[in-house]
């Protein structure tokens, strides 16, 4: 970004802050500063600053640096994708609410091109799901249940008990 | 037991809706934006959902036991029939007798204590193989004489948490409890029974006995925690090999090997936990966390504690930050009306200042109460202030500042504001139904002395009893008395409607709607549904 951000660095002698110098820094590189922590004490504390100039909330035990606006990290691609999966999974729970099988698999299409990864085996969940609820049949229910016992660390687990693995109960209810 | 003649059940009144003009409001607090009335029991329309999950019993449990067995402790009216191989889990996967699971200090306080009736469950049926066929939810079977236990004291099931597991919240069957594990990482052999449960008391402190952490502290019986104590090779992140690969992300990010972190889920979990949320905490005091599916926090640094109520909002509840690019807070801007913007997804950001695109008008104007204090309150002034989601304008947050917000320090406007607890108890309920257990099962009953109802806290769920359709008690308690109903000689259908009892400081929008503006993209509002939940018996009095 270029942005420069001036620094003073300070330090205390007597009761007189007298400034000893400065540093210069980019945007998103570190800057430095110090904060008169106590009488008869500096404390020094490094401060990353963000592509938009903020401070962002320093490493370490130190005080956070509530003298100044910080921001808890800065807003990065890296975070934006992040969110940007966190809302993908929250509309594919949405749809499961909903039962809507057509909006499950229209929603993993965009969710499985844009994070193939899929490390915690959620879209092959949600695909389970979107079957049970179009076609509750013995072989989607097979499939649910192989993935109820083997993918321990999909969080769709639960989703896949109650849209494949009840309905059974639930039709046999409907037939009495 | 509070005996009502007919149906009384009402909440808060309705309070008048105002439509409210925006221009040229800039003050902070200037702007008064009223209340609406509570979306609630209004027609749902097309995209309303079931109160009853399929296979939920919601009626008279004319329900068949599936065919194979049922989920180690799967509540009633959240069957599932599943292969036996799957009801064998728990042991299977080497269960450990609690008493030597190391329960750290809160655990082992619920394991002492007892929990409150409902709080672990049908002690017959929960955490046993084809529990809910054999506790007789089918409605073929028939109670006879009936005497209810004394339940109140009955401890949950023991929860299995692994090999490495420590448990340090068992509230019930994992199969009706939100399930929340937590993989410990950069804690070696010399720190992890030490360093790692002082992280985590640290972050359990904040959640259940700070207004920060509330709405978790309401629903702390809600949510089971597993901590898994993985040895590291090395102390601390950045020092060599740890368990998880743990580091920096870049960008105040922590990150960790992804790969290993599922492997070893997979590998050492036990299929009846069922995971709903998955953190890592870190040994080290950089400032770097992460609010993905797999939540990060640096268990060491002084914000520590809030930094995993912050990302746990990210990462389990969907919500947006809301500072905006000029600082956090309330430096971001006043409740003003100043302009439209894009609407996102997260509920808890609107580029619409006039009625926040349905997300949260019904907050608008009030002043949150405090849920450890009322009258000391929380986030303040709910309202539209300019600034969140990084832009400064065109962009608006329920509060001045909350836990999404400027989540350092103390005070208490760092809480979750009540947008943000409004969604966080929809998530909770999402996994959830109210009941865990009725004694006697659903169905028949021939002469049956008393009923209950096994909710998951009985300080959060109210139950009514009706017989034959009338209301004879609201907020009556877990269990009903027939031998002094006075029932006429005859069948009678009694019935207990479990639900949140939640007042409208908390939750507003109850009609499991989503907001227009989320619809088709991101909601959990569809889950307040499932906070109330209806069981029966079909009584004989002779």
């Amino acid at each position: 970004m270029g942005l420069s951000l001036a620094a003073t660095l300070l330090y205390l002698e007597g009761s007189q802050r007298v400034a000893i110098g400065s540093i210069e820094s980019q945007g998103g590189e570190f800057g430095e500063s110090t904060q008169l922590a106590s009488a008869g004490r500096v404390t020094r504390q490094r401060h990353e600053y963000g592509a938009d100039g903020q401070a962002v909330m320093p490493g370490g035990q130190g005080a956070p640096g509530l003298s100044e606006p910080m921001h808890p990290h800065p807003i990065t691609a890296t975070h934006e994708r992040i969110f940007r999966e966190n809302n993908l999974v929250g509309a594919l729970n949405a749809a499961v609410d909903f039962a809507d099988a057509s909006r499950i698999r229209q929603t993993l299409q965009v969710y499985r091109a844009e994070y193939p990864e899929d490390t915690y085996v959620l879209q092959e969940g949600y695909e389970i799901i979107a079957a049970c609820l179009d076609d509750p049949s013995a072989a989607t229910r097979a499939r649910a249940e192989a993935f109820w016992n083997t993918q321990i660390r999909s969080q769709t687990r639960r989703y896949v008990r109650r849209y494949c693995l009840a309905p059974k109960r639930a039709a046999s209810t409907e037939s009495e | 037991m509070k005996p009502m003649p007919s149906r009384a059940l009402s909440f808060a009144p309705t309070l008048a809706l105002l439509v409210v003009g925006c221009a040229g409001e800039s003050e902070a607090g200037g702007l008064s934006q009223p209340a609406t009335g509570p979306r609630e029991g209004t027609s749902m329309p097309s995209l309303s959902v079931s109160t009853e999950e399929p296979g939920a019993s919601g009626s008279n449990a004319q329900v068949t036991a599936a065919p194979s067995m049922a989920i180690p402790g799967a509540p009633q009216g959240d069957p599932a029939g599943v292969p036996s191989s799957m009801a064998n889990a728990r042991g299977s996967m080497g269960a450990r007798d609690p008493g030597t699971g190391s329960p750290g200090p809160v655990g082992a306080r619920d394991q002492e204590t007892g929990s409150t009736a409902g709080a672990g469950g049908d002690p017959v049926t929960d955490g046993e193989p084809g529990a809910d066929g054999e506790s007789g939810t089918d409605g073929d079977d028939t109670a006879v004489g009936t005497d209810v236990p004394d339940a109140a004291s009955t401890p949950p099931e023991p929860l299995d948490c692994g090999p490495d597991g420590w448990v340090v919240e068992n509230h019930g069957p994992p199969a009706n409890r939100v399930n929340y594990l937590i993989l410990a990482d950069g804690y070696d052999a010399t720190t992890i029974d030490t360093t790692l449960e002082e992280h985590i008391h640290r972050m359990l402190d904040a959640r259940f006995n700070r207004e920060q952490g509330e709405p978790y502290g309401r629903y702390r019986k809600f949510v089971n925690i597993c901590v898994a104590k993985v040895v590291s090779e090395t102390n601390g992140i950045g020092n060599g090999p740890t368990a998880f690969g743990g580091g920096n992300g870049g960008d105040r990010l922590a990150r960790v090997d992804q790969r290993r972190v599922t492997n070893y889920i997979n590998d050492h979990i036990p299929r009846s936990f069922e995971v709903d949320w998955t953190a890592v905490v870190l040994n080290q005091d950089r400032w770097e966390n992460t609010g993905a599916i797999t939540m990060l926090w640096s268990g060491a640094t002084r914000d520590a504690p809030g930094a995993a109520l912050h990302e746990g909002g990210h990462g389990f509840h969907q919500l947006a930050d809301e500072y905006c690019a000029g600082g956090t807070g309330t430096r971001c801007g006043p409740n003003m009306c100043g302009g439209q913007g894009r609407e996102y997804a997260e509920v808890n950001t609107t580029g619409d200042c006039m009625d926040t695109a349905g997300k949260w008008d019904l907050w608008l104007g009030t002043v949150q109460k405090g849920l450890k204090v009322p009258d000391m309150g929380a986030t303040g002034l709910q309202g539209t202030f300019a600034g969140s989601r990084y832009v400064d304008s065109g962009q608006y947050r329920p509060s001045g500042n909350s836990m999404m917000n400027s989540l350092f320090g103390d005070d208490l406007n760092t809480s979750y504001n009540a947008v943000s607890r409004e969604q966080i108890i929809f998530s909770i309920w999402r996994a959830l139904q109210p009941v865990d257990s009725t004694e006697p099962p659903e169905g028949e009953v021939t002469g049956a002395r008393s009923l209950r109802v096994n909710v998951i806290d009985p300080d959060v769920v109210d139950i009514d009893w009706s017989v034959d359709g009338d209301l004879v008690m609201e907020a009556g308690g877990s269990v009903f008395d027939v031998t002094t109903a006075n029932l006429s000689p005859g069948t009678h259908t009694i019935s207990a409607l479990a639900y949140d009892n939640a007042d409208m400081d908390l939750v507003r929008n109850r009609s499991s709607e989503c907001p227009r503006s989320v619809t088709g993209r991101y909601c959990h509002g569809t889950a307040w549904s499932r906070s109330r939940q209806t069981v029966s018996w079909t009584v004989t009095v002779e």
